[in-house]
């Protein structure tokens, strides 16, 4: 090792056979890394940036995409579509009620719901929702089994109107090989995997099926035990709600400085890798940017463990905070350099704030109209 | 595709293949868990391939892989979800090993901020020095030289305080109003 190191030599040594040991993990599940699937996504890169080069008739083409996601289903105002199927056994049903008010959508909420779960098995239970993008999964949890010591995780994922994962579009490339399922609610479903013998398997496995109103559902199930797991999905798959809806929040903005853009990430969930389900463990947190930096607005209950985690966090990024209304709320800036003239025209992370609306720790005063 | 195509093609295909699980075990120690370093290796791979005509002429492919990677964790730990999660998120400790040592330096070294992370485990895991840290992260050698003590303050006092199960430090009382 060389240049200046700030252990002495034998703890550096030691630190870095310990750091070996940890990546050379024996038990690391197969990986998914596809690299035909990267060399694919490249092309489709350059392809783009040449397009680009083009000039005139690229910048149409890339208005014309802009206006397409400026369409996306986000955007539209439409009803709330009818469920799927009927909601799963009632002494099944674990469903976030903290996280969904059934309602249409709406542009101004940054977070959408695309699908429910209905019933999960018993010790899992629905934790929320992540969105990236465009993107929005809906997350369950459960404990892990005694001396497993990995939880089971399920995702749920609705790939947008007209895109078949298996043509085209799939989110995990390296599941390529479909290996027939029963169907789900009478509609075509199959098991994408990475083997062309093992629909499921105990690290992860992936269920999809054709929902009501044409678009493909994605259940990704991790750390589920073999035994009895296909019907453990197949009975997820059957009982999950396929519906746009939008995830009441409990912060608002009034007002954002000029040159701010949405990027549409967030999320509002519970702790889903925490065996804690009391209330007030639970964040959200949505994200915009301002001349291409980020700034996000997170909150979450204010509890002395923490309010002790955000000091910490304060030392070493921009941050403005408040506790309202029982919850901590708090702006956060992401830029190496000074901020953005828009931000401090606008009276910096403080100035923002108090364009921040709260609305307490009752999902029933929460609002789906968050950004202006 | 022409001929050179071909042969730039099984070039990339070769070099990706043979550093991947390089990248991968990299990533896990960058991000903690094996799913979100499958996809930043295939970011960083398809990044990679985005750049291969200009990359396979570099003395040093691999140092430029390695930024890419880097850059990848460093941007999705930006977004304001993933803020969020490392804040609270407390990720199931893998069936691994059962070396205890391993599982306690696995949950501190996820306990310290993206950037000490990275230093941490550019300067011990890739071994490199000060300033080639510097060229990965775009940053000063006296940034790395900072990150690196910080990261490494912070990982002996977790470990230390795993091993002799001292009582943690008292909470900060509760402060109403702004604390930038």
């Amino acid at each position: 090792m060389t240049g200046t190191t700030d252990l002495d030599d034998s703890h550096g040594h030691t630190l870095a056979v310990e750091l070996g040991a940890l990546a050379h993990t024996a038990d690391a599940p197969p990986s998914r890394v596809d690299i035909p699937a990267a060399v694919h996504a490249g092309r489709r890169l350059r392809r783009r940036r040449r397009r680009v080069r083009l000039g005139a008739a690229a910048l149409a083409l890339a208005a014309a995409t802009v206006v397409a996601l400026l369409a996306g289903p986000g955007h539209t105002t439409a009803p709330v579509l009818p469920a799927d199927v009927g909601r799963g056994p009632a002494d099944g049903w674990q469903g976030p009620a903290r996280w969904h008010l059934p309602g249409r959508v709406d542009p101004h909420d940054p977070i959408r719901s695309t699908a429910q779960f209905g019933w999960l098995p018993p010790g899992v239970s629905a934790k929320g929702y992540t969105q990236t993008g465009w993107v929005s999964d809906a997350l369950a949890s459960g404990k892990s089994a005694p001396g497993a010591g990995m939880r089971e995780l399920f995702r749920l994922f609705v790939y947008p109107r007209g895109v078949d994962p298996a043509v085209k579009g799939a989110r995990d490339p390296s599941m390529k090989y479909r290996l027939p399922a029963p169907d789900v609610n009478g509609r075509r479903a199959y098991w994408a995997t990475s083997h062309a013998d093992q629909p499921v398997s105990n690290m992860e496995s992936l269920l999809r099926w054709q929902s009501s109103d044409g678009r493909w559902a994605e259940l990704t199930a991790q750390y589920v035990p073999v035994p009895g797991q296909e019907s453990t999905l197949l009975r997820i798959a059957a009982s999950a709600t396929v519906a746009d809806s939008a995830v009441p929040l409990p912060v608002s903005i009034t007002d954002l400085p000029n040159g701010s853009t949405s990027d549409h990430s967030g999320g509002a969930t519970d702790d889903w890798q925490s065996d804690d389900t009391s209330d007030t463990n639970w964040s959200v947190a949505i994200g915009w940017q301002l001349h291409g930096y980020d700034i996000s607005l997170s909150a979450t209950p204010y509890t002395e463990a923490t309010h002790a985690q955000l000091q910490q966090l304060a030392a070493h990024e921009q941050q403005a905070c408040e506790t309202v209304e029982g919850l901590d709320v708090c702006l956060i800036y992401e830029g190496r350099n000074k901020a953005p003239a828009a931000l401090t025209a606008a009276g910096g992370l403080k100035g923002m704030l108090k364009h921040v609306r709260v609305y307490g720790l009752n999902p029933a005063n929460w609002t789906t109209h968050v950004l202006p | 595709m022409r001929e050179t195509d071909t042969e730039t093609h099984d070039e990339f295909a070769e070099f990706a293949a043979s550093r991947a699980p390089w990248l991968r075990r990299t990533a896990y120690l960058l991000s903690g868990d094996w799913h979100t370093a499958d996809d930043l290796t295939q970011t960083a791979i398809t990044s990679l391939y985005l750049h291969w005509p200009r990359v396979h002429r570099m003395e040093n492919p691999d140092g430029y892989a390695r930024t890419t990677l880097f850059n990848a964790f460093l941007a999705e730990r930006r977004s304001p979800w993933r803020r969020v999660l490392l804040r609270f998120e407390k990720e199931p400790l893998a069936p691994v090993t059962d070396v205890d040592s391993i599982l306690d330096l696995r949950e501190a070294l996820a306990a310290l901020p993206p950037r000490q992370r990275a230093t941490v485990v550019l300067r011990y895991y890739c071994e490199l020095s000060v300033e080639q840290a510097a060229e990965t992260l775009n940053c000063s050698p006296g940034t790395v030289k900072s990150q690196t003590a910080r990261g490494l303050d912070a990982l002996r006092r977790a470990l230390e305080l795993r091993h002799h199960h001292d009582p943690q430090e008292p909470l900060h009382p509760v402060t109403e109003g702004s604390r930038t």
